[in-house]
Parts: structure tokens; C-alpha cells; sequence
């Protein structure tokens, strides 16, 4: 060994006998006159120009992609006056100080930590404060119980609270509201035919299956849908869940690791950006259905070189934002860098579509080229559950890896069966005029709105309609008017949306009928005038039909 | 009802009608009847530490700049 230095212990065990026999025969001063350069061990790099042919340095770049031929609208987003900004601040910052004035004299009315000297915070302080001086005053608007099954119409119990909704109690009055608050874009309810299906599953398999699917929890039912979901959307295989939520959730583990990069958009749902935490990816977000971001940071990501994937993750149809992804470019960017894409269809899913089969039907997408397709079977289909579909190496590794498939309990069999139905009813010609009905109920309910003079948000063909209204007050002002007039629709603040951005959320559905859709616009363009929301300054659409 | 009365149901709409939007603008709508009065308290003293203002320091500054000669003759 020639690494002996000059106090006999050996610096650098990494140094190679031939190594330095090299160094040592171009520079004899250097290791053996026992000055060792720690480390390097003495080696100096040569010129670049070793035998006289310089290698070009390959610039990496990638070129900028050409957005022309794509559709790449983000959807609409008016920005408010900076008049309404600056008094829903001031709102806020009044509640926020009646919040701790509130919080200094008067005990609150709920349950609190006790005896817990030096132990840590059950809850977040902020949270804890915020839900109970913030929410709590709007918290009528929220959480109301139903009575009946979310159809067209909806039973409300009435409830009411004396010591400003601390505690609430029920007053035995019923309310039948016309329901534009459930997801039930389809209006696919049992009396349409579901119920001898779904009455023989639960006679055949009972109504849980008490095990999950890796378990005993596979029946006929399961496999059915799975071959039939993989059908209806065109591609070579399914997995079901019964939780949407979960879908996500305990999928995205499965797919995703330590070393990926997942490029999220910035309005993703909980449920996936839990799943992304969860499967301890990298993530970074980019603005909300912007291609020119994604574009941006998947380059620079590709650049990087260092990942083992990437992949990027958005959702269909956005269902705060009504918004619709720009699928096709997106797809156009995934093939152009060799990214993965993973698509949450949960609310498009059924709604969107000529025949009903999603964003990708609507725009124009072969569902081969979304590497993960995910949906749930919670809104369109009017039943519980998930799905993951894709290629059948992926389903296979989601059933080896994802953690629903061996340790959640199996999707019941009745729901099963409902889906099953509701997916063979889609392609029936009554399922199809149910898909075109809702696309018509759309186009005209967003058009009024328009006319109104109102801020609406998102994409013109989303069945998802908020009603911007910025502040808690008229958000819990809209809530009440409208109930009072028979519509039941659900407000959005904060931490759903952003502080300053509360709106109310329309969800359509093929049910609606015109008049019913008349008789909410009607009651709605009171309310507008009495609380002054017509927040647009784009100049009124023309009048439709 | 005579045409006294319509007018005093008139204005009296008119009032409740827009206090109604004041107490929107400003969340005063979603709170207890004495958070409002204390928010009521605090926005009548901004007030008027701005009309105190005004009036003590802006318009006499004003009239005094309108008043005097003196800054034409530092000109001159």
C-alpha cells in the first residue's frame, strides 16, 4: 500500500495500489513525500483535452411545447373588485378580533381539556378557535340531516338553536327542498330499477361481506363489476373499492414511493393529497389547471434526472372550482416528457362526456393514454366505492401493493349490484338521454347565471356551479334565503376554499326538470338582488332560447 | 293606511333594508347582538379620530396654506 502517510495511519482506504502508481509516476512529489491531500488522495483531474478531441457537451434542454393546437383553457376565475376584497378582509378581521374578545370573557359552551398540565394540546389551537368562533355562527348551514334519498327533491329536518349554535335542537318540522346540493349528477335513484338487482344481492350475499377482497371478501358481484367497469371505460382491467375517499387515499401508496415526483395541482382533493403523503412522494404543485406551470416544472424535473417517476395528478372535473382539466394537452405533455398521469374522475365520471365516459369522452382522450384512471361510484352512479382502472400489470400491482385490495373490507355486495346496474343503465337509450339531460340542465343553469350577473366559476359544461359570494355573511345570508324558499344548496368557506372566497355550490342533476331549474333560478335572482351578489363586470351573455 | 303612514313604512324599509346590507359588508350579520355593539363602538371611534383629524389637522393645514403668503415670497 502507498497510502501510508506520515504519522502511519491511513488516510483514505478508498485509494487503489494502481491508482497511485499512475499518480505517483506523473508526480513523484506529491504522495510519497508524505503531504497527502485528504481528499483526493493527490489525483489531479486532467484537462479536458486529453488525446486533443474535445467532447461537445450535450445541452440537456428540452424545447417548449407548443400549446397551439390544445385546448388549454383553465376554466373561468373572475377576479372580484378590490373593493370586495378589502371589506371581506375587514369582515374577517372583525370576526377574528370578536373572536378573541369572545374568547377572553365568556367560557366556551363545549367540552374542554382538563387536568392536562404538561401534556400537549388535544387540538390545534388556531382550528379549535376558528371552529368556534368563525364556523360556529355559520355552523346552522352545514351538517344539516336529511330524511329522505337525495333525489331531485330532499327532506330537510328543521332544526333550530337558542344559544346562537352551540347546540342545535330539533323542531320536528320537515322541509322539502329541491335538492341542488348532492352529487347525484345522473339522478340515478332506485325506483328506476335498480332495486330487484341489489334486493337479490343482499338475499344472495348479505349485506357485507365481512372480510376484504384478498381475503374471503371476493364474490361473483366483484368480478363482475370490475370486468364491466374496465369495459365501460375502454380499457384492460379494474379494481373496486368501497370508499371513494380511500380509492385514493390508500391507492396512491401503492403506486407512488420515496424517490417519485408527483406535480399536483394546486386544487386537488384531500383525499389525494393525503394519498401523496401518505406514499411519502416529492410533491410539488402548480397553479390550478395551468399547463404552462406543469409544463415548467416537469421540465425542470426532467432536467433534474434524479427521479425514479414522475408523475402528475389532477382531477377531472374540480368540484370547488367546477373547473374541467385540459386533458388532451396535458396527455400531449405526458407523452413529450415520459411522465405518468393519474386522473381522478370522481365527479366527471358519468357526468361528463357525449356517452357519459368522463373527462377523456369529452375531450376527445383514448383512456389508454391516462396511465391511472381513478373515479369513485359515489356521484353518477349513485352508490358507494371506488375504482382504479388502467393496464392490467397496474391493477395487478395495486392489488399486491395498494392497501384497500387486502385490508379494506370489501365493497358490499348490494352497492355492487346498484353500480353494476347504474353502469349497464348508462348505455341504455335512457341512460343516454339522463347524460344529455344533465349537459342541457348545465349549459342552461350556468347561461342564467350569466345573465344574473353573478360570478360563477369553472368550465361551462361542469355540472359543479359555485356561486362566488365572497363573504361568511352572505354565504349563510344565500343558505337561509334559499332554504326558506324550498332550495337546499350547500355554502363553502373556508378551509374548503380560500379565506376571502366563500361561494355557494350548485350540483345539477339529470332529475332537475326546467321548471324546477326555473323555480331555483327564480328564487335565486331574489336573493341576488336583496344581497347585492351581482359581483360580475363582464358584460351580460346573451339571453338563451 | 293613510299616505303618512306609507311614506314612514317606506323610509322604514329603506333603513332596515340597507343597515341590512351594512351588517353583510361587514360579518356584523352572523354575530351576537353585543359583539355588534361593541364593533358599532369601534367603528364610531375610528371615525371619529378621522373626523378629529380631519378637521383638527388636514382642513386647518389646508386653510392656513390658503391663508399665508409667505411660501410665494420665499419664491420670489
Amino acid at each position: 500500500m502507498a497510502a501510508m502517510v506520515e504519522n502511519g495511519s491511513v488516510v483514505d482506504f478508498k485509494i487503489t495500489s494502481k491508482n497511485n502508481v499512475r499518480e505517483c509516476n506523473g508526480k513523484p512529489v506529491n504522495l510519497l513525500n508524505g503531504k497527502v491531500n485528504h481528499e483526493n488522495n493527490g489525483y489531479v483531474k486532467s484537462a479536458p483535452s486529453k488525446n486533443g478531441v474535445i467532447k461537445p457537451k450535450v445541452q440537456q434542454g428540452i424545447s417548449p411545447m407548443d400549446w397551439a393546437p390544445f385546448d388549454t383553457n383553465r376554466g373561468s376565475f373572475e377576479q372580484c373588485s378590490l373593493l370586495t376584497t378589502a371589506l371581506t378582509l375587514l369582515g374577517l378581521y372583525v370576526l377574528m378580533f370578536l373572536g378573541f374578545v369572545n374568547q377572553l370573557l365568556f367560557r366556551p359552551k363545549v367540552a374542554t381539556e382538563k387536568n392536562r398540565e404538561g401534556y400537549a394540546p388535544l387540538y390545534n389551537p388556531f382550528e379549535q378557535f376558528y371552529s368556534r368562533y368563525v364556523y360556529r355562527r355559520v355552523a346552522h348551514c352545514f351538517n344539516r340531516p336529511i330524511c329522505s334519498a337525495p333525489a331531485a327533491e330532499i327532506t330537510l329536518l328543521e332544526r333550530e338553536s337558542k344559544d346562537y349554535n352551540w347546540s342545535f335542537r330539533f323542531t320536528g318540522r320537515k322541509l322539502r327542498c329541491l335538492n341542488l346540493g348532492s352529487y347525484n349528477y345522473l339522478g340515478l335513484s332506485p325506483e328506476l330499477g335498480s332495486a330487484p338487482a341489489v334486493a337479490a344481492a343482499v338475499r344472495r350475499y348479505g349485506l357485507a361481506t365481512g372480510s376484504p377482497r384478498a381475503e374471503l371478501g371476493t364474490t361473483r358481484l366483484h368480478h363482475e363489476l370490475e370486468e364491466t367497469t374496465a369495459q365501460f371505460l375502454g380499457v384492460e382491467a379494474a379494481i373496486v373499492f368501497g370508499m371513494g375517499f380511500a380509492t385514493n387515499t390508500l391507492s396512491l401508496p401503492g403506486l407512488l414511493g420515496p424517490g417519485t415526483l408527483a406535480l399536483s395541482d394546486e386544487n386537488n382533493h384531500a383525499s389525494l393529497i393525503l394519498g401523496l403523503r401518505l406514499a411519502r412522494a416529492t410533491v410539488r404543485v402548480f397553479r390550478h389547471n395551468d399547463v404552462r406551470d406543469l409544463e415548467r416544472l416537469a421540465s425542470r424535473a426532467r432536467a433534474e434526472g434524479h427521479w425514479r417517476k414522475i408523475i402528475i395528478v389532477i382531477e377531472g372535473v374540480y368540484s370547488m372550482e367546477g373547473s374541467v382539466a385540459p386533458l388532451a394537452a396535458i396527455v400531449a405533455l405526458k407523452k413529450k416528457l415520459g411522465l405518468y398521469l393519474y386522473l381522478d374522475e370522481a365527479h366527471s365520471i358519468g357526468a361528463m362526456g357525449p356517452r357519459g365516459r368522463g373527462v377523456c369522452d369529452y375531450s376527445g382522450v383514448r383512456p389508454q393514454d391516462v396511465d391511472v384512471l381513478m373515479g369513485t361510484f359515489t356521484k353518477s352512479f349513485g352508490a358507494a366505492g371506488g375504482y382504479v382502472a388502467g393496464s392490467a400489470a397496474l391493477i395487478n400491482s395495486l392489488r399486491a401493493h395498494g392497501h384497500a385490495h387486502s385490508y379494506a373490507h370489501a365493497m358490499a355486495p348490494p352497492v355492487a349490484a346498484q353500480v353494476l346496474w347504474a353502469m349497464r343503465a348508462l348505455d341504455t337509450p335512457l341512460g343516454q338521454q339522463r347524460v344529455r339531460a344533465l349537459r342541457e340542465n348545465t349549459r342552461y343553469f350556468r347561461g342564467r347565471l350569466q345573465q344574473m350577473g353573478v360570478v360563477t366559476y369553472g368550465h361551462p359544461e361542469s355540472p359543479v356551479v359555485p356561486l362566488l359570494v365572497y363573504s361568511f355573511s352572505k354565504m349563510m345570508g344565500t343558505v337561509e334565503r334559499l332554504t326558506a324558499r324550498g332550495i337546499a344548496t350547500v355554502g363553502v368557506g373556508f378551509p374548503a376554499t380560500p379565506l376571502s372566497k366563500a361561494r355557494i355550490r350548485f350540483c345539477l342533476s339529470a332529475a332537475h326538470t326546467r321548471a324546477q331549474l326555473d323555480a331555483c333560478l327564480a328564487a335565486l335572482q331574489d336573493v341576488v338582488d336583496e344581497l347585492g351578489l351581482r359581483y360580475s363586470r363582464r358584460a351580460p351573455a346573451q339571453p338563451l332560447r | 293606511m293613510t299616505t303618512v303612514e306609507k311614506t314612514q313604512k317606506k323610509k322604514q324599509n329603506f333603513f332596515s333594508y340597507w343597515y341590512m346590507r351594512y351588517e353583510m359588508a361587514t360579518e356584523m350579520y352572523m354575530v351576537e347582538p353585543w359583539e355588534k355593539v361593541v364593533v358599532h363602538a369601534l367603528f364610531a371611534v375610528v371615525f371619529l379620530l378621522f373626523w378629529y383629524f380631519n378637521s383638527a389637522i388636514v382642513i386647518s393645514g389646508i386653510s392656513r396654506l390658503r391663508n399665508t403668503s409667505t411660501h410665494v415670497e420665499e419664491i420670489l
